[in-house]
């Protein structure tokens, strides 16, 4: 659908694609990039009018980061450099396929760490800290939580992420699905 | 072996081990980690000696020299921090963990760094770098080494008597009136017995006393009325006087906290717990333990009486309560649960009012008061869902719990009456069971009650305890000082971040000399703001030091720095109150005389007497509306009422126009002269009497000088300077 506000077209969006941006990976398994945009400033006190026309570009080791980590993972990841000063997006991680995808999804998997709790053993409150048992995809974890209620992350009715004292993250993909008891004990901080 | 996040220590000390003989000698320190390179879950351990590190992780072992590693660095993602490092001009990862070893990474890092440069890095204790109870695994809170789990072992009611103890005295009147109390039920039940018996169900009833067991009973039943009006009033006068105590003092705790701390959290859940929490504590101490007491009280007297007289009768009357005390006290972990939740909706409602209305501008710009009614609607539904669904399962439990406390009455009708017919006992004597009968019952019933306000109370203990505890972050050092300074600020290598990753501001080495005016210059967000609430010593520097004339200020008395720093700020709070109030509040103490001279000076003069109310004018909240560069009048004419030695401008002209901030400039030269000043603007025009400028980027300095130096240079300096030309051109 056409956007009625013109005042949004005034900015452009870079969007990566397949056709203008060839991932590799490194021989220590870094991500790179080269890609058809216009010429990258290294630095803002490079001069202003260099030409936006774009050019093929080696960028070398590239940064993902989700626009929308909780409610849309799988779009709009920003592609930066180390100081986060953005190159361009991906739109959809399903532009790519193959030896690009991989190395998206791969990147992606090791900046976002965050174990998916399947079950809730039990839940301890004492003096404002919570102390919990769980089992993960990964195993079963312990952690400490301070301000409970406060750092359970609601992102949608079922999907909630809640982080520990450390700065830890741990997902349940859906409270309801939980078995019953475990539900008990999450249902106080929801 | 199933990967497992929570790794028994056994496999850290296989990995250690593995990892130190790879070494071959004793490390200096070592850390773990517990991911590999794909973020599965792994037992590892670093070793490092002078010369070399050595990683171990599943088998496999790495020995690195680290002389040979260039650019050690923390790289921070989500969730978890990896180790990086470059070797030959390749990129590497050395490890990585979750976020429980970020700070033992963070440390690593710093050491590997100063191993590297070929610097000492001195004795490192075992366990420094723990962020947990190695006893139990419990995370220690922020700024402690004592585990709470461990250590601290008081439970909350242990917590509670000190609170109540300098009240003693009334305390223990009142627990000899509830001795009496019971005393006086126990004989009301033999003067039934002895009217019943003596007078009235007698074949030969005695002509005298008849009056006095009448006159008996009256006397008892005042008594029970009286006993219970002075034990309120001493309870009220009690109550109130901790209430006020516990408020006191977890306001002062909040008026202590730092500025991290109390930004954690809303201000809407701060009122809560200084106000309803503590009344809730009240409570618990005037009228819950009170209650306690008295029922337990009773029931022992009167089963003790009832077991002297009948112990049969007794034991029947008492086979019921254990089986209604074991469903409470099954019930009690689901009530608390209960109203916890209630807790948290009714904060959710309070800190949304207070969100929206301190917003209100921005709601009725945007026209979204339907928006924010239906989100009020949402939260007070919430609330009100919730306390239905609490009445409703208290009300399906109560009557149950009724009808199996009126079992013991059917009981005694049944084996007294048996009796009575038989012949073996009196009427009198079952009068005197149902008097106790109901004496027994009526506290249970009450009893039954406790669970729920007993959770509630404990709730709120927990919050306001919380609060209590928590150890401020930034703290006095055991032997502050309190001295004059001159005003010479020295940034020795200054590393800071809000968090424990990110450091906002990076080896920061600066000299500021008495007198002199400091400009710093850089975009936003790069830590200009920050540096200048380190001076203020808001946030305490991670590492590094900042001294004021050689003395470090982690070790001025907090109250002593800080009054001697003036801050004028952009945005200027006024709090309710009169013009002169506020300017007032700089210096309690000061005379009408010194208020009208710093307004003077501040060039606020001026308009205040153009006020209908001259300095007595209300403002700040439902006052006297002031434009913004009245407000930073007033600001300054409190700075200057202050005469402090260190004189802090953030932005202080900023969003005025140009007439106004030529007063302003004007007021604040005065104010500048012969003090040290820290100024920050982004209008460099504002900066240009500075002595020194120093132009931050990324957290670092990155260029420092007069202002033609910088001109000179042309680095970023002149390029802002240029920038901002240009920018006044186009306006003009």
């Amino acid at each position: 659908m056409e956007s009625k506000n013109d005042f949004l077209s005034i900015v452009k969006i870079e969007y990566l694609t397949p056709e203008n941006a060839k991932f590799s990976e490194s021989v220590n398994g870094f991500p790179q990039l080269k890609a058809f945009i216009p010429k990258v400033k290294k630095d803002d006190l490079e001069e202003e009018n260099a030409s936006s026309e774009p050019v093929w570009q080696d960028l070398g080791r590239v940064f993902f980061h989700r626009a929308f980590p909780y409610d849309n993972a799988e779009n709009f990841i920003s592609v930066t450099d180390k100081e986060g000063n953005e190159y361009g997006l991906i739109r959809s991680l399903s532009d790519f396929d193959g030896c690009g995808r991989d190395i998206i999804e791969r990147e992606l998997k090791r900046k976002y760490y965050t174990p998916v709790i399947t079950k809730i053993k039990s839940v301890k409150e004492r003096f404002g800290y919570s102390y919990w048992e769980v089992e993960t995809e990964n195993g079963s974890a312990s952690f400490a939580m301070h301000d409970t209620f406060r750092n359970t992350a609601k992102i949608s009715e079922e999907r909630v992420v809640l982080t520990d004292v450390d700065g830890n993250r741990y997902e349940i993909k859906d409270v309801f699905a939980l078995d019953r008891k475990s539900y008990r004990k999450i249902e106080l901080y929801l | 072996m199933l990967p497992r996040l929570k790794i028994d220590r056994h496999f850290y000390d296989s990995a250690r081990l593995g990892a130190e003989q790879a070494l071959g000698c004793s490390p200096l320190f070592g850390f773990r980690f517990d991911l590999d390179r794909d973020n599965t879950p792994c037992a590892g351990f670093g070793a490092v000696s002078s010369g070399k590190v050595c990683v171990c992780c599943g088998g496999s072992v790495a020995v690195l020299e680290i002389a040979r590693m260039e650019e050690i660095e923390y790289v921070q993602y989500i969730g978890c921090a990896a180790v990086e490092y470059t070797l030959d001009g390749d990129r590497f990862e050395l490890c990585r963990s979750d976020m429980k070893n970020a700070v033992a990474l963070q440390n690593a890092v710093k050491r590997l760094r100063s191993l590297h440069e070929g610097k000492d890095i001195g004795h490192i204790r075992e366990n420094e770098d723990e962020t947990a109870c190695p006893v139990c695994g419990t995370p220690y809170r922020a700024g402690s080494k004592i585990c709470p789990n461990c250590a601290d072992r008081k439970k909350l009611l242990t917590r509670l008597f000190p609170v109540a103890k300098p009240h003693l005295v009334p305390l223990l009147v009142s627990l000899v009136l509830y001795f009496a109390g019971v005393g006086l039920s126990i004989y009301n039940g033999t003067i039934n017995r002895t009217l019943v018996d003596d007078y009235l169900h007698t074949s030969t009833p005695k002509s005298d006393g008849f009056w006095t067991v009448i006159a008996l009973m009256v006397g008892v039943a005042l008594f029970s009325a009286l006993l219970p009006m002075i034990r309120g009033i001493i309870f009220a006068k009690v109550g109130n006087r901790i209430t006020v105590k516990l408020r006191q003092e977890v306001y002062q705790k909040v008026q202590a906290m730092s500025l991290s701390g109390i930004s954690r959290r809303t201000a809407g859940e701060i009122i809560t717990r200084v106000t309803s929490d503590t009344d809730v504590m009240r409570e618990f101490l005037v009228s819950i333990l009170p209650d306690v007491l008295r029922i337990s009280l009773t029931f022992i007297g009167i089963s003790i009486a009832m077991f002297i007289m009948n112990w049969k009768l007794t034991l029947m009357i008492l086979i019921p309560v254990p089986l209604i005390i074991l469903m409470f006290y099954s019930l009690r972990t689901f009530m608390n649960s209960i109203y916890h939740r209630q807790w948290h909706a009714e904060e959710a409602v309070n800190s949304l009012l207070h969100d929206v209305f301190s917003g209100i501008r921005v709601v009725k710009v945007f026209g979204t008061e339907k928006y924010e009614n239906h989100r009020f609607d949402v939260a007070s539904r919430r609330v009100r869902d919730i306390s239905k669904k609490n009445e409703i399962t208290w009300n399906k439990i109560m009557p149950f719990a009724d009808f199996l406390l009126g079992i013991g009455e059917y009981a005694i009708l049944f084996f007294v009456g048996s009796s009575i017919i038989a012949g073996t006992s009196t009427l009198g004597e079952l009068t005197q069971f149902l008097v106790y009968v109901g004496l027994i019952y009526g506290p249970l019933r009450q009893a039954a009650f406790l669970p729920r306000r007993f959770a509630r109370a404990m709730t709120s203990a927990a919050k306001v305890f919380e609060l209590i505890d928590e150890e401020p972050d930034v703290a006095n050092s055991e032997n502050a000082v309190e001295r004059e300074m001159t005003g010479n600020i020295h940034f020795d290598k200054v590393y800071f971040g809000y968090n424990n990753y990110e450091d906002v501001l990076k080896d920061i080495t600066l000299d500021i000399n008495k007198g002199e005016m400091v400009g710093i210059v850089g975009r936003s967000g790069v830590g200009k703001s920050t540096m200048i609430n380190l001076v203020m010593r808001l946030y305490d520097v991670r590492s590094g030091s900042i001294t004021v004339d050689g003395v470090d200020i982690r070790d001025y008395d907090q109250h002593c720095l800080r009054s001697q720093i003036g801050v004028v700020l952009q945005e200027t709070y006024l709090f309710k109150g009169t013009i002169y109030s506020n300017i007032a509040y700089a210096r309690p103490g000061c005379t009408p005389d010194d208020v009208i001279r710093a307004a003077k000076l501040a060039n606020a003069h001026e308009f205040i007497m153009r006020q209908p109310d001259a300095y007595n004018t209300i403002v700040g909240e439902r006052g006297q509306t002031l434009s913004g560069g009245e407000r930073q009048r007033i600001a300054i004419a409190r700075a200057i009422l202050r005469d402090p030695k260190i004189l802090i401008l953030d932005e202080a002209t900023a969003s005025l126009d140009t007439k106004t901030e030529k007063l302003i400039q004007d007021a604040l030269e005065k104010l500048i002269s012969g003090r040290t000043t820290i100024a920050i603007a982004h209008r460099l025009s504002t900066l240009r009497n500075a002595t020194k400028l120093v132009v931050l980027e990324k957290g670092q300095i990155e260029e420092m000088g007069r202002h033609e130096e910088l001109i000179a240079n042309k680095k970023r300096y002149y390029k802002l300077v240029m920038a901002q030309r240009q920018m006044s051109k186009l306006k003009n």
